[in-house]
């Protein structure tokens, strides 16, 4: 697979002069900030709802970006043209993930400076943070193959925020009904608790939380590298 | 390049015959129906390029030459590519803000990029002001300078005939090659100026119609037989274009193509689409636009006595 810097800035370029100026996709970012002003004001204690912003940043940042921008690609029958072109689909994947990432980098990092957060262990956090944003720019991709436009992506978001952004808060229940043990195994559910464990300095924990983020993301880029490999051949 | 039609029935009637014929830049003459029958067998092969398709709306002209020319690779300057394309004056314009025509061209971009060895353009001058139509047809004879196949569908044989003489028409039977050699036209002696009357006969719809000569716009022939135009309308006529052109030529018409004769009084425009390639544009009720041959431009010049 030949990958080409130059093809990936190329795409990188184009994808934030389309987002920048596409108003009802880019003010979405500013959602998670205002949302985290609001947990501000409101005194946010416990380790859950420091992180509910977070994981909301996730899915309506990264996840809803991610897929309006493959789902545009589709809309606008470019898809086509992308895969005529010398582009490889590392090229086409890793410069249409860039942007989102950066930007998901930079909003998460604002959300936590504005809950003034301080992480137990600032390193630990940032790796957990990174293969969570991977995993999110997975389910974006997913999202947005299977949609047609983006008024259908920011539909198809509305499940990934239900389950792994509110799914932590569900957690509590799992007493009455020990079904929702399984919602503990969630990358965010295992985010919240990676912090958990840091800051009890617990190893091994840390290490098992960031193999189940780490293992949710591979499995989830295999399906979106499988699933576009498909969708190029049907156009 | 070699291109094979598999017969596509419909009932007992054939929609597409089979067939298979060497293609270099050569054009199809039929409907929309076998356009899209065709189109779908050729899927596999080779681009397929549709107007105003694939462009991202919010980009400027210039980053959308940018971002293809990134992507593609290719070496030519971006100043040049744009100059190619007829929108230096567009630079800065969002591709959602261009006027349509502007946009078609425009969309012409990848396949032009990307098309590799095999292009079919659908309909390649529709919705094209004639900026435009001169632009496609410089970039089509660009792109068969690089040695591709294109095979251009429509149902348009004036604007076919600005870009290839290669033709075929399609019906029940099979595919045909149109025939633009029926003779070389016989220089036509000098006739003595002498008043007559001649009325051009012609069938419409069971009717006998005569025309003045100088009523009709243009002659075409359309399957072997002889069209002709009068005001937007055609209708046909038993003699062939031969006897036609001897029957007009004092009336000041010229066969300015193998299948057309115009009433030089109607010629409005020369236009010259590339250095080989010619139409006039008259001036009557449609501003129709008609194929002049290479060979007949010099003689056409004479006659209307223009340089």
């Amino acid at each position: 697979m030949n990958v080409s810097v130059k093809r990936m800035r190329a795409i990188f370029i184009k994808d934030y002069k389309e987002f920048s100026r596409n108003y009802a996709i880019s003010t979405m970012v500013l959602m998670p900030l205002v949302l985290a002003l609001f947990y501000q004001n409101a005194g946010a204690a416990s380790l859950d709802l420091y992180f509910l912003p977070v994981n909301m940043t996730f899915a309506f940042v990264t996840t809803f970006i991610q897929a309006c921008l493959i789902a545009e690609e589709k809309e606008s029958n470019t898809l086509r043209s992308l895969m005529m072109s010398p582009a490889s689909m590392a090229d086409i994947l890793i410069g249409k993930s860039t942007l989102v990432f950066s930007i998901t980098i930079v909003i998460v990092t604002l959300t936590i400076m504005i809950l003034g957060f301080t992480p137990a262990n600032l390193f630990i956090l940032a790796a957990g943070l990174t293969i969570s944003t991977v995993f999110y720019i997975g389910l974006g991709i997913i999202c947005g193959l299977f949609t047609k436009t983006v008024m259908e992506a920011s539909v198809a978001i509305l499940p990934v925020m239900a389950i792994f952004s509110l799914g932590p808060l569900a957690m509590g229940l799992a007493e009455t009904y020990s079904v929702l043990e399984v919602l503990k195994w969630l990358p965010s559910s295992q985010l919240i608790m990676l912090e958990g464990y840091s800051a009890a300095g617990n190893i091994t924990d840390i290490i098992i939380s960031l193999a189940v983020i780490a293992g949710w993301t591979v499995i989830t880029l295999v399906i979106a590298s499988m699933l576009f490999k498909k969708r190029l051949k049907d156009e | 390049m070699n291109i094979q039609f598999t017969e596509v029935k419909e009932g007992s009637h054939t929609v597409l015959p089979s067939f298979s014929f060497d293609a270099g830049l050569t054009g199809i003459y039929t409907d929309i129906k076998r356009t899209q029958v065709i189109m779908n067998q050729l899927k596999p092969a080779g681009y397929l390029h549709f107007n105003n398709d694939g462009l991202a709306l919010r980009l400027t002209v210039e980053e959308t030459f940018r971002y293809h020319k990134d992507l593609s690779g290719v070496t030519i300057p971006i100043e040049d590519m744009i100059a190619l394309f007829g929108l230096q004056h567009e630079k800065k314009t969002k591709v959602k803000d261009l006027s349509e025509s502007c946009r078609n061209c425009l969309s012409f971009l990848r396949p032009f990029l990307y098309s590799k060895d095999l292009l079919i353009i659908e309909e390649p001058f529709d919705r094209l002001d004639e900026e435009g139509r001169k632009v496609m047809a410089q970039l089509i004879s660009r792109i068969k300078e690089q040695e591709k196949t294109i095979l251009l569908l429509g149902h348009n044989l004036e604007e076919l005939l600005i870009v290839t003489e290669d033709l075929y028409r399609i019906d029940q039977n099979g595919f045909h090659k149109m025939d633009f050699n029926e003779g070389t036209a016989s220089p036509a002696e000098e006739e003595q100026p002498v008043i007559r009357i001649e009325k051009i006969q012609t069938k419409h719809e069971g009717k006998t119609i005569l025309f003045n000569p100088p009523e009709i716009d243009y002659v075409e022939s359309v399957d072997g037989s002889a069209q002709v135009n009068v005001a937007g309308k055609g209708y046909n006529c038993t003699l062939t274009l031969q006897e036609l052109e001897k029957q007009l030529r004092p009336y000041g018409f010229y066969r300015c193509h193998r299948s057309y004769i115009v009433n030089l009084q109607k010629v409005r425009e020369i236009i010259t689409w590339t250095k080989n390639s010619y139409s006039l544009k008259l001036n009557d009720r449609e501003s129709s636009v008609i194929p002049l041959s290479r060979a007949k431009l010099a003689e056409l010049k004479e006659l209307l006595g223009v340089s």
